[in-house]
């Protein structure tokens, strides 16, 4: 006799279905309920500008899910979705911010917009966030040498070790060279980053020349 | 080459092929090297079609689900697709922070091979390392997802819809008493030790499948990941072809000589 499938869709019922889910031992129905619509956000960093910028959050997203209308809210963000959206949480959670950003930067958040704000800004890294965002700045400085570490002198008389990556942008200029760049700076302004390096003509003090033995003028 | 290596069989009813290696990358590193990853590949595999992944983590203990993280969690699935001249999803790369995966689904009567499997990784391997900093990998998996049902198996299907299990899947010719229709729901599962030292492990599991049409799922996976274990990536897809051999190996063991001859 041979074995086989049944030749419809005909499904035992499913006894176990009844038997409870056990949780923690302290859980009622209801806070098990809750706990269990609750879902944490497995992402902290989403990208912004394709990938350019990111945003970093300090503590998870919390989805509350309506399991009715299958949706999920993040109250604090003033965000509801549906559920099958979720793969457009980040691209969402990244407009919500920018939306709000530009408001607090053009002073024009509304009293609710500002307790938001407020809210969500607890859950941004904003220094991180900001010095991925600021642009490079003009800087002029001379490469003091390249041996073993890369040092720079800038322009204010201070000096900074590059790391070795930022540092390759220079490969171009010889120790004792001044220099232009677009430098990206980091935390404690610190360079992150040099781009459109120039070589610069050697100023007075470096060149050499005697200048003060050159006639005055009248 | 065996003799079981050297068969090749024109229609298997593999459904789908999937191969991974697995790692641990944070999660911050993970993602904010996403994006620029996506760019590396978008030549070879342009279309994004993130999955949305919503998990409870449940386990039986005793007959009793038992709810083992008391938070849930949703997540991003990244998948990237190949493009295919009838807009079909075939082979596909599967990222997340501990593995990179590749699939390779079937089209039509075209169950492709594993040589195509093995060369993308092949391809992308070394690539995908240098991009998220990996150092090394903890181990392989290689899936087989198999399904017999009307469309890829119309010669165990009965003129009355019914599927002659018995008569593909060694496990169920020999099924002792009077009854012999099995009714969903089924899940069954066997885990089979293939070699401590590696370690690698072989796991057969068939499941009813519903939808589209009623048919039986036979999933064979050879897995070789244990949580201490660095290989390098030439030792990955040593592994790799390790695992075909065992999917092979078992494959004739599993189904029947009927089946097998049917395949051919």
């Amino acid at each position: 006799m041979q074995f086989t499938t049944t030749d419809h869709k005909i499904a035992a019922p499913d006894f176990f279905v009844s038997r409870p889910a056990r949780g923690r031992a302290d859980w009622d129905g209801v806070n098990a309920t809750e706990t269990l619509s609750t879902f944490v956000f497995d992402q902290k960093v989403l990208p912004m500008e394709g990938g350019q910028q990111f945003l970093y959050l300090r503590k998870p997203l919390q989805l509350k899910v309506d399991p009715a209308r299958l949706t999920f809210q993040i109250a604090e963000w003033g965000i509801e979705m549906e559920c099958f959206k979720l793969t457009e949480l980040p691209r969402v959670v990244g407009r919500r911010f920018l939306r709000l950003l530009s408001a607090a930067e053009n002073e024009s958040l509304s009293e609710a917009d500002q307790a938001e704000w407020v809210v969500i800004c607890d859950y941004v890294d904003f220094t991180r966030f900001s010095i991925e965002r600021s642009l490079p700045r003009y800087m002029e400085g001379v490469l003091v040498g390249r041996d073993q570490l890369v040092i720079v002198e800038w322009h204010d008389g201070s000096r900074e070790t590059l790391e070795w990556e930022v540092g390759k942008a220079l490969s171009d200029v010889e120790p004792g060279e001044r220099f232009s760049a677009f430098v990206k700076l980091g935390k404690d302004d610190r360079a992150m980053n040099l781009r459109n390096v120039s070589l610069l003509e050697a100023t007075e003090a470096q060149d050499g020349w005697d200048w003060e033995s050159w006639p005055k003028k009248v | 080459m065996t003799e079981i290596e050297n068969r090749i069989y024109s229609t298997p009813p593999i459904q789908e092929r999937i191969a991974g290696v697995y790692t641990d990358i944070t999660q911050e590193t993970f993602e904010s090297l996403l994006p620029s990853w996506a760019d590396k590949i978008a030549s070879k595999y342009p279309r994004s079609e993130p999955v949305p992944n919503w998990e409870i983590d449940v386990e039986t203990v005793d007959g009793v689900s038992i709810i083992k993280d008391a938070q849930p969690r949703a997540k991003i699935i990244h998948l990237f697709w190949q493009k295919h001249p009838k807009r079909q999803n075939v082979k596909g790369m599967r990222v997340r922070p501990d593995r990179l995966v590749f699939h390779l689904v079937r089209e039509e009567d075209n169950s492709h091979k594993f040589s195509e499997l093995i060369s993308e990784l092949e391809e992308w391997l070394g690539l995908w390392m240098e991009h998220f900093g990996v150092v090394s990998l903890k181990g392989v998996t290689l899936e087989y997802v198999n399904l017999l049902n009307e469309q890829i198996t119309p010669q165990f299907v009965s003129p009355d819809g019914s599927l002659r299990i018995g008569e593909a899947f060694s496990l169920f010719t020999n099924i002792p008493g009077q009854r012999h229709t099995i009714i969903p729901p089924y899940d069954c599962i066997l885990r089979l030790l293939v070699d401590s030292k590696m370690p690698c492990y072989f796991t057969v599991r068939l499941m009813n499948q519903p939808i589209p049409q009623i048919g039986v799922r036979i999933d064979f996976s050879v897995a070789s990941l244990a949580q201490n274990k660095t290989i390098s990536p030439q030792e990955a897809l040593e592994e790799l072809r390790f695992a075909h051999k065992v999917m092979l190996e078992q494959f004739d063991c599993f189904f029947t000589e009927k089946a097998k001859e049917s395949f051919a």
